[in-house]
């Protein structure tokens, strides 16, 4: 019985990921079959201790799970019908999803894009740089307070974190 | 050595511990530690396990005793933090005070935020020792009682942990937190194992082969969905008001004596069941408060006890939790699993052996928590007021500050930019299982027994020629075989059958 949207949604989502469970976890079986004949056939060892044993009763018991979670949230009301391109595009208008896609690109470009080490732009990028440019973007984005105070928060906190982890905690920060 | 001498040794040993900590600089370390963690505990979305994950990394140029002293620091004082925001803005800063607020905030609404504060203060402060004194005594007997352990006993032990951190941590359905518990298992089990030295789940990725870590894993479960929650969510209101302590608290400490030991045990006893923890504690702690409370009905509208009951299981599950950990390498809650990740961090290997190779760790944990419980009190007395000033900055302002210290805590962890690419597909992975209702606890907790439990179980099997009877046929490893029987039929209808035949004879 459907107590409310927010328990329908939890369920149609529910239905969904189950799916997904149950392909992840059949294609798990298969690798564990795969790998655990491996190296049966590499070390001459039985299957009770084939290293793909454990990953194939993991694989078994999600299947198990997924396959449950199917049945519950089927019995609940849940269903695959929200993914229709219509009630998608609500989804995709919503500003909720927007921010969630914005935090996570910040998150992407300074984690990913602008450290140091990882060479996806080929130039190197100061971590104080990469630091301000991120503090800056996240509160500018989220109108956390005016620009001129924005500009000094990201710069003190910036300073105070490259001080604090690089002068004092010693770790070697790009 | 018999138990009184086995007694008067541990608390020999405690007492210089004790006595050895007293030095200008642990004073001051532990001061700041105690207070970053209120810091933490208090501020919404961030939490002890959080913080301690921040401070591994940070600690790991540092001695072990003195990294012990920050990290142990920052768990009591987180702990006790999260009931400031609590009773003050009903707003619980961590999870473990979330039953806080069902009576702390009333008080607070009637004008008695300070008979609320002092109360949560001096039950966390007890709560402490008390955990902190069942950790000193019971830990070394556990230690023994570990040492009986083969592979089916660790193997099923960890399985137990799993399943029962599942079943009472998953909000939704008790399937999910199986199905959170499996895929942290799967996430323990990527890397070169080590029976035979295979690689598994790896696809060519060498920075895969040492496995998946979890300290950074914690930061891609419990912080990176936080920072995303928060900065979609409406900056909260402070309304704050004055007041003075108007109650005698030694009073109410005497009357409440033998329930304040009681929600002590629960603490401890909850907080000692592998990855289940301080959240738990305080929810079963409050609700045997109210059932044996008088005015029963009266909870939910400020009740001293129910301030009181969840703010001394959660600090008493700080030892409790630690109990596992030091005696059996297996964390009782999330905070404790990173304490486990800032050992092996300082090359100190948790299990039965460890107090054989480093005797003096019991007693200097025990003596670490009782000055952590010490400053508790006297940062909680300077601290609890100006922390509202920080509650009203805007956590637009804030949670981009705390992304930045997740992100330099997870690099600052082993100074490998590749664990920021997989805390960020996990993260991403942690948001969307927490939309869903997928709690964090047990897939960290499968995360760090998944290897454990893969090495102990094939380990039996190959002993054994691969009977699996081997598995359940010493009186432990049935007996943690059934309780993961138990655990599974306690979510099914033929558990509710079994009751209900039971209630009619």
């Amino acid at each position: 019985m459907i107590i409310d949207q927010d328990k329908k949604n939890m369920r149609d989502t529910d239905v969904l990921f189950a799916l997904i469970l149950m392909v992840a976890s059949i294609a798990l079986i298969i690798y564990s079959l795969v790998i655990s004949f491996e190296a049966m056939r590499v070390t001459d060892c039985a299957f009770y201790i084939a290293p793909g044993l454990p990953t194939l009763l993991i694989g078994f018991f999600l299947l198990v799970s997924a396959m449950i979670l199917l049945v519950t949230a089927r019995r609940q009301g849940g269903d695959l019908r929200w993914l229709s391109p219509k009630k998608f595009l609500v989804k995709f208008k919503s500003k909720e999803f927007w921010n969630t896609v914005i935090v996570f690109g910040y998150l992407f470009l300074y984690m990913i894009v602008l450290w140091e080490r990882t060479p996806l732009l080929g130039i190197h990028i100061p971590f104080w740089l990469a630091t301000f440019i991120f503090l800056n973007l996240m509160m500018l984005t989220f109108k956390a307070t005016k620009f001129l105070n924005i500009i000094i928060i990201s710069g003190i906190t910036t300073f105070l974190v490259d001080f604090f982890f690089r002068t004092l905690a010693r770790i070697p920060l790009p | 050595m018999s138990l009184l001498q086995s007694f008067l040794q541990i608390s020999s040993d405690f007492l210089a511990s004790s006595v050895s900590f007293f030095t200008l600089g642990n004073l001051v370390m532990m001061f700041a530690a105690v207070m970053v963690g209120i810091t933490f505990g208090v501020l919404p979305g961030l939490s002890a396990t959080i913080g301690i994950a921040l401070f591994t990394g940070l600690t790991y140029g540092y001695s072990f005793e003195k990294a012990l002293i920050i990290l142990l620091g920052v768990y009591v004082g987180a702990i006790y933090g999260g009931s400031i925001t609590a009773i003050l803005i009903n707003i619980p800063g961590t999870g473990s005070a979330a039953a806080t607020c069902l009576d702390g905030y009333p008080l607070a609404m009637k004008g008695e935020s300070s008979n609320a504060n002092i109360l949560a203060r001096i039950s966390s402060f007890i709560g402490t020792i008390f955990g902190m004194l069942i950790f000193l005594f019971l830990t070394p007997l556990m230690t023994k009682l570990a040492l009986e352990f083969t592979s089916p006993e660790i193997f099923w032990l960890a399985i137990f942990g799993i399943l029962i951190c599942g079943s009472i941590s998953a909000p939704d359905l008790p399937i999910k937190g199986w199905i959170a518990g499996l895929i942290g298992l799967l996430m323990g089990m990527v890397g070169q194992e080590d029976i035979q030295g295979w690689e598994r789940l790896t696809f060519g990725v060498s920075n895969l082969i040492t496995g998946i870590p979890f300290v950074p894993m914690t930061i891609a479960f419990f912080g990176i969905p936080q920072i995303v929650k928060s900065m979609r969510s409406a900056q909260f209101k402070i309304e704050a008001k004055k007041d003075r302590v108007t109650i005698n608290i030694w009073s109410l400490i005497k009357k409440n004596f033998f329930n304040i030991l009681r929600w002590g045990t629960i603490g401890i006893g909850i907080g000692a069941v592998p990855g289940v923890g301080e959240n738990i504690a305080a929810w079963v702690a409050y609700d045997d408060a109210k059932r044996r409370h008088k005015r029963k009905q009266e909870f939910g509208t400020g009740v001293y006890e129910g301030v009181m009951a969840p703010e001394t299981a959660n600090n008493a599950a700080i030892g409790g939790a630690i109990i596992p950990l030091v005696s059996l390498g297996i964390p009782g809650s999330p905070p404790a699993a990173m304490l486990l990740g800032a050992l092996m961090l300082h090359g100190i290997r948790p299990g039965p052996l460890l107090s054989i190779e480093h005797p003096q760790i019991i007693p200097q944990f025990a003596a670490l928590l009782l000055w952590a419980s010490v400053f508790l009190f006297i940062c909680g007395l300077i601290i609890t007021k100006p922390m509202v000033s920080i509650l009203k900055v805007s956590q637009k302002i804030l949670i981009p500050i705390i992304a930045v210290l997740c992100v330099v805590g997870v690099y600052a962890y082993n100074n490998n930019p590749f664990h920021l690419l997989l805390v960020f597909v996990f993260g991403v992975l942690g948001y969307f299982l927490n939309k869903m209702e997928y709690s964090s606890a047990p897939l960290i907790l499968g995360l760090i027994l998944g290897n454990l439990a893969d090495s102990s179980f094939r380990r039996a099997l190959f002993l054994h020629h691969g009977n699996l009877w081997y598995l359940i046929n010493r009186p432990l490893s049935f007996i943690f075989f059934a309780a993961c029987v138990l655990t599974i039929l306690s979510q099914t209808k033929v558990m509710h059958h079994v009751k209900k035949m039971f209630v009619k004879k």
